[in-house]
């Protein structure tokens, strides 16, 4: 994790102090429970209820399981794959796909590939509307994000995360939404309205390339919020 | 039900990892259940949540018996518990955390203002600076791990820094 400075008082704290806190108050809460415990009792049928659940974790799993063996196989076939890749487009795109499933209650991006992760690019916005300012950041090893915020209080996210096939990228909106394809330069994008949040909206987009999903949401003119992701840049 | 978790990893170091933390764990979750659930069945649903979820992270878990790991545990099972009230109904959100305050208080350590701090924030809060800073992980993985959405998870981060540095001005 990068050893960002960040302001959380007068005084400057800087992530290692942060994760050093973390540990003192860990100690802490861990003394505070019991060391014996009584033995736990289960009964032997398992409760239909967790069925639902134990379904849509298969389904992930089939995901990560996916992306592993593909990635056994990119270690056996990668050096006899290189020349192809690096002079047939064609052939490298057959190696990289974004699918998203439904389900009921959110939208799931998944992401398969047969080539080594790319090196991990840094992004910015090239442009936001004057009326915002940057409130927050965070970023870690593969993935950051941003708030901004406006002095009437509105605000919005841009979020990117360098993804491989053992994570996947969600949507959930709050209730009802709709969904359109639109454009971020040369690449489609999918833009949700949430219509349980008036005027929510949120864009998500991928960059094959570099293995980077991309998602802005905000309450703003879809106008607006399309031209904040086509400012998209690298740092 | 043990064998239902090891047929969904794949490799022996992730199905040895599982069976150390569920061993030296499940009596813990049971008895972090009983706090918040009455039902036996209640509780065997949220401690089968709080199963599922190690198993998806696993591989992120890289020794099963440390502090950290036990740190981990407390909160999946925990916020599983306040997922399943909060499912449930009849309990508001304001209600809930003050449950979870009652139920697991986190002591001050008393060695300085930030742990102070990070000690004396509300619960929801905590979990996720525990789960950013002490686990390192992303928004997107503290997603996963709390069920909440990538956006909801940045913006309660995004608060939880913010009340951090309230009570850090309120100590000097």
């Amino acid at each position: 994790m990068k050893n960002r400075v960040e302001i959380v008082s007068k005084k400057e704290y800087c992530t290692k102090d942060l994760i050093a806190a973390c540990e003192a108050v860990n100690r802490s809460m861990l003394d505070a429970l019991p060391n014996l415990l009584p033995a736990a009792v289960v009964s032997d049928v398992f409760p239909a209820s967790v069925k639902r659940h134990h379904i849509r974790f298969v389904r992930t799993q089939r995901a990560h399981r996916i992306g592993r063996s593909v990635a056994a196989v990119v270690l056996a076939l990668l050096v006899s794959l290189s020349a192809i890749l690096t002079v047939n487009a064609s052939a490298r795109d057959a190696f990289v796909r974004w699918w998203k499933e439904v389900w009921e209650d959110r939208i799931v991006y998944f992401f398969e590939t047969e080539s080594v992760k790319p090196q991990k690019v840094r992004y910015a916005l090239g442009w936001v509307p004057e009326r915002f300012e940057l409130v927050d950041e965070d970023e870690s090893d593969t993935s950051a994000y941003y708030v901004y915020e406006s002095e009437t209080g509105e605000s919005f996210v841009f979020y990117y995360e360098q993804t491989d096939p053992i994570n996947f990228t969600e949507y959930v909106p709050l209730g009802d939404y709709s969904h359109e394809t639109v454009q971020i330069l040369d690449k489609t994008a999918d833009l949700y309205s949430d219509k349980s949040i008036d005027g929510n909206l949120t864009v998500i987009w991928v960059d094959d390339e570099k293995h980077y999903v991309f998602c802005l949401d905000a309450i703003m003119e879809r106008d607006t919020l399309l031209k904040i992701a086509e400012s998209v840049i690298t740092k | 039900m043990l064998q239902i978790y090891l047929d969904t990893l794949d490799t022996a170091e992730e199905k040895d990892r599982f069976l150390l933390i569920y061993e030296k764990y499940r009596d813990l979750m049971f008895y972090i259940a009983r706090k918040y659930l009455s039902s036996q069945a209640d509780q065997e649903i949220a401690v089968d949540a709080a199963l599922y979820s190690i198993v998806e992270i696993i591989f992120k878990i890289n020794d099963p018996l440390s502090s950290k790991t036990k740190n981990l545990v407390v909160l999946i099972t925990k916020n599983k518990c306040l997922n399943f009230l909060r499912k449930r109904g009849g309990t508001s959100e304001e209600e809930l955390i003050e449950t979870s305050e009652r139920t697991l208080p986190v002591p001050a350590p008393g060695t300085d203002e930030l742990s102070d701090a990070i000690a004396s924030l509300r619960d929801p809060y905590r979990d996720i600076i525990f789960l950013r800073y002490l686990h390192g992980y992303s928004t997107a993985e503290i997603a996963k791990i709390l069920d909440i959405s990538r956006d909801a998870a940045i913006k309660r981060l995004q608060r939880a820094k913010r009340e951090l540095k309230q009570l850090l001005e309120e100590y000097r």
